[in-house]
């Protein structure tokens, strides 16, 4: 049934997109059957590294992001005197759009790698940190106690109910804000840089009017946003498959 | 096997529950504490499973002063509290999980516990309290009676010497309340194994308590009334004699139940 759904979601995608480059010129919208051809004779060249070096910036920050928010929400969850401390200073930050940082950020840390991480890492860990924060801090007292009364200490707690209780909020964090990620990820790799989905589309394609290029790598980076998706919709049903149980 | 004496505690509010409360249970008593909401029966369970700390007095257990949970109390609450991400088998074994966790330290797993058995511990018990068939599946995904022989089980699979338990069938219908008492009255016969059970309800007060305790208003200062069950209790037929009626009556009117229905 899933796989019926992408599949007819797709279908129905590429004819709209067929129709609207019969209805648009179509040098500057062209046919999808023309963009998919120059993406799978790019893909192992040009298109394809520019692929694999956005993919490992995303995925990289989405891992610092889950070391660095999980652990600190399962701890302002459970202590509410920390959380008290820090949740003005969160409810500050969060809402800013880290996006405005970028100047700052390629200052400090330069053009490089690290500066599209932290940036990304930046977005991802206040989306986790909130709702890693907030589902264990809705864990019922009953519970703990109940945990507790089994000879849990902290350690324990930690290990058997707030991990496991965090889990799908991290899944659930990155779901919600993986497109979000993707999408600064294409601002940042447009400044300063050489390589990347966001500099091929902007310099190498658009730039020099290469309009099939520049479709061919907007699909690259969509493939980068639904692969990223896909797995994490994958990890979800894998890691917490109470929650799919009917 | 429980003692306390000029227990006060009182939470942050500065609401106080108990004012130099003394009580105490003897080993392989069976017990239920009767009241009203917000009386402080929940408070004294949560002492006595070193949950909470009393502000003064004292509290043994087994003759030691208890400063945290100890590992052969067990404790089953009303909303069961099972992990909602594991099966019933693992939940069962939740305890003996965190045992081995720590190892043979005495403070969180008593020094001759036997871990090697704890599978079977486990299975033993999912099969005597008739939840093996659903081991495999999340809490979500049983009943609430099953949901409730799984906290049980997990309790009982860590070899308890006393066991309590806030309001464990209050959120079950009428035929699995009954089922679950007659389940507790069975381990009862079986184990002897301390059980302090507290309940709003008089008939399941009369049902599992040899002995009863009715709590009133705080600040409890003293154990209010108590009543002793005659020797026909925890036979199967009790629920149809006259001493049942009876004692039922007695808790009534020593609540003032009648007299608010009047």
């Amino acid at each position: 049934m899933r796989w019926r759904n992408v599949v007819l979601g797709t279908l129905t995608t590429l004819f709209l997109w067929q129709v609207l480059s019969w209805l648009i010129d179509q040098r500057v919208f062209p046919a999808p059957a023309m963009v998919i051809s120059v993406f799978f004779r790019d893909i192992i060249g040009d298109l394809g590294r520019h692929l694999l070096i956005s993919s490992w910036r995303v995925v990289a920050a989405i891992i610092v992001a889950v070391i660095a928010a999980a652990p600190a929400g399962m701890i302002m969850g459970q202590s509410k005197m920390i959380n008290r401390y820090f949740s003005p200073v969160i409810y500050i930050i969060h809402p800013i759009p880290k996006i405005v940082f970028l100047p700052v950020i390629l200052v400090l840390l330069g053009s490089g790698d690290v500066s599209k991480v932290f940036l990304i890492a930046l977005i991802l860990f206040f989306q986790i940190l909130v709702v890693v924060r907030d589902a264990a801090a809705d864990l019922r007292p009953e519970l703990i106690n109940s945990v507790r009364s089994l000879g849990a200490g902290r350690r324990a707690l930690f290990k058997y109910v707030y991990f496991p209780a965090a889990l799908p909020a991290v899944l659930t964090a990155l779901r919600v804000s993986v497109g979000t990620a993707v999408a600064v990820l294409f601002i940042a790799e447009s400044f300063a840089t050489t390589s990347g989905l966001g500099y091929y589309i902007i310099i190498e394609a658009w730039g020099a009017l290469r309009y099939p290029e520049m479709f061919s790598g907007v699909l690259a980076m969509s493939t980068l946003g639904l692969g990223l998706y896909f797995t994490i919709d994958a990890l979800e049903r894998k890691l917490s498959p109470w929650q799919s149980a009917p | 096997m429980i003692k306390t004496s000029d227990l006060c505690f009182s939470y942050p509010s500065g609401v106080a529950v108990f004012d130099r409360f003394s009580w105490s249970v003897s080993a392989g008593e069976a017990w239920t504490v009767i009241g009203p909401s917000g009386c402080g029966k929940s408070t004294l369970l949560l002492l006595i499973a070193g949950l909470l700390r009393p502000d003064d007095g004292s509290l043994l257990i087994n003759g030691m002063q208890l400063e945290r949970p100890r590992p052969r109390t067990g404790l089953v609450l009303q909303e069961y509290g099972l992990l909602p991400w594991s099966t019933v088998w693992e939940n069962a074994a939740l305890g003996l999980l965190i045992r081995g966790y720590y190892g043979h330290d005495g403070k969180h797993t008593p020094a001759d516990e036997d871990l090697t058995q704890a599978k079977s511990r486990v299975d033993h018990w999912l099969e005597r309290l008739n939840i093996d068939h659903v081991k495999d599946r999340f809490p979500h995904q049983i009943s609430g009676g099953q949901r409730q022989r799984t906290a049980i089980a997990r309790t009982l699979a860590l070899h308890p010497d006393l066991i309590l338990m806030d309001e464990p069938f209050g959120a079950l219908d009428a035929l699995t309340r009954e089922n679950m008492q007659l389940l507790m009255l069975g381990l009862y016969a079986e184990h002897h194994l301390t059980h302090v059970i507290v309940t709003h309800n008089i008939e399941e007060a009369v049902i599992l308590g040899k002995n009863i305790m009715i709590l009133c208003n705080p600040p409890i200062g003293s154990v209010e009334i108590m009543v002793n069950n005659d020797s026909s209790w925890g036979t199967r037929g009790y629920r149809n004699t006259s001493e049942y009626l009876d004692r039922c009556r007695y808790l009534r009117n020593e609540m003032g139940v009648n007299g608010a229905l009047a």
